[in-house]
């Protein structure tokens, strides 16, 4: 890049910065979810719950809470199961800081998607959660593309685009990076936190 | 997501001014989950399943327009 381009970079990066840290934390998570292959609903079930549950649903029920499946800076998405006659039923539910406007009109959580096998539910709710981190990253992209091009006064400024748009793209890339520490925590091994996810290599 | 895939970058605004067609303050979506007080992922999903609804300026940059976020607090108790 010249200079001009790379002033620019930096000011375009700088506007998006905590968007593509926030991307990157997510991802990560994201990539130390994966179902583990073996897995069916028969082991799923004998997961243990943790103490901690919530109301949620309507109309509100009480669920356990398995495990965290995304930590947030506003909130967490659990992974949360109740019996369900014979057998359990297992839910995604998004909890919102309670203090937030949005909790108070909306409550405080909310089951985003529930079924009878939790592999399953998990395995999709990544899915979507990896669709969402990409909408995000390409509204960021828009965003940092918006300030080049302010700061561009006509010149071509593209492979200042790309170079932003490749970081975004790699950072909610589920492709495990070289050198980057990564633990694939697979469901339905049963460990000492009575929950059933193991931390593999 | 593979690695080969690029993320859409969005077309070059064609003229100035398409902008203003937004009403502002029009907030961007980070800035709206922050009105909010959720986390941007939260409303970003929100708008991807159809329950909010933003605007697109030329840019291809997203924003929500007001009513949109009056309509995300519509159970606020009134004496909030």
């Amino acid at each position: 890049m010249t200079e001009s381009e790379h002033a620019i970079y930096r000011t375009a990066l700088e506007a998006v910065k905590s968007q593509l840290q926030k991307l990157t934390a997510l991802t990560e998570q994201l990539n130390q979810i994966a179902p583990h292959p073996e897995s069916n609903a028969n082991s799923a079930t004998a997961l243990t719950s943790t103490e901690i549950s919530l109301m949620a649903g309507h109309p509100p029920t009480q669920w356990q809470v398995l495990r965290e499946v995304l930590s947030l800076e506003l909130g967490s998405v659990f992974l949360c199961a109740r019996n369900e006659g014979a057998g359990k039923e297992y839910a995604i539910v998004q909890q919102f800081p309670a203090e937030s406007l949005y909790a108070k009109a909306n409550g405080q959580t909310t089951v985003l998607e529930s079924g009878n096998d939790c592999i399953v539910l998990v395995g999709d709710y990544v899915k979507r959660a990896r669709l969402t981190i990409q909408f995000m990253a390409s509204d960021a992209v828009a965003h940092a593309q918006q300030i080049v091009w302010e700061n561009s006064k006509g010149r071509d400024m593209s492979r200042v685009v790309r170079s932003i748009s490749a970081q975004f793209n790699e950072a909610v890339s589920e492709e495990v990076h070289a050198g980057r520490e990564h633990a694939t925590i697979s469901l339905g091994k049963r460990q000492s936190t009575g929950i059933g996810f193991k931390r593999g290599a | 997501m593979p690695a080969s895939h690029s993320l859409p970058v969005p077309a070059q605004p064609d003229g100035v001014g398409h902008e203003s067609e937004l009403i502002e303050p029009n907030p961007s979506i980070p800035e709206a989950a922050n009105q909010l007080g959720i986390d941007a992922f939260s409303l970003y999903g929100l708008i991807q399943h159809g329950e909010v609804h933003p605007e697109r300026a030329s840019s291809g940059r997203f924003f929500l327009p007001l009513p949109q976020i009056e309509a995300l607090l519509q159970g606020l108790p009134e004496d909030f």
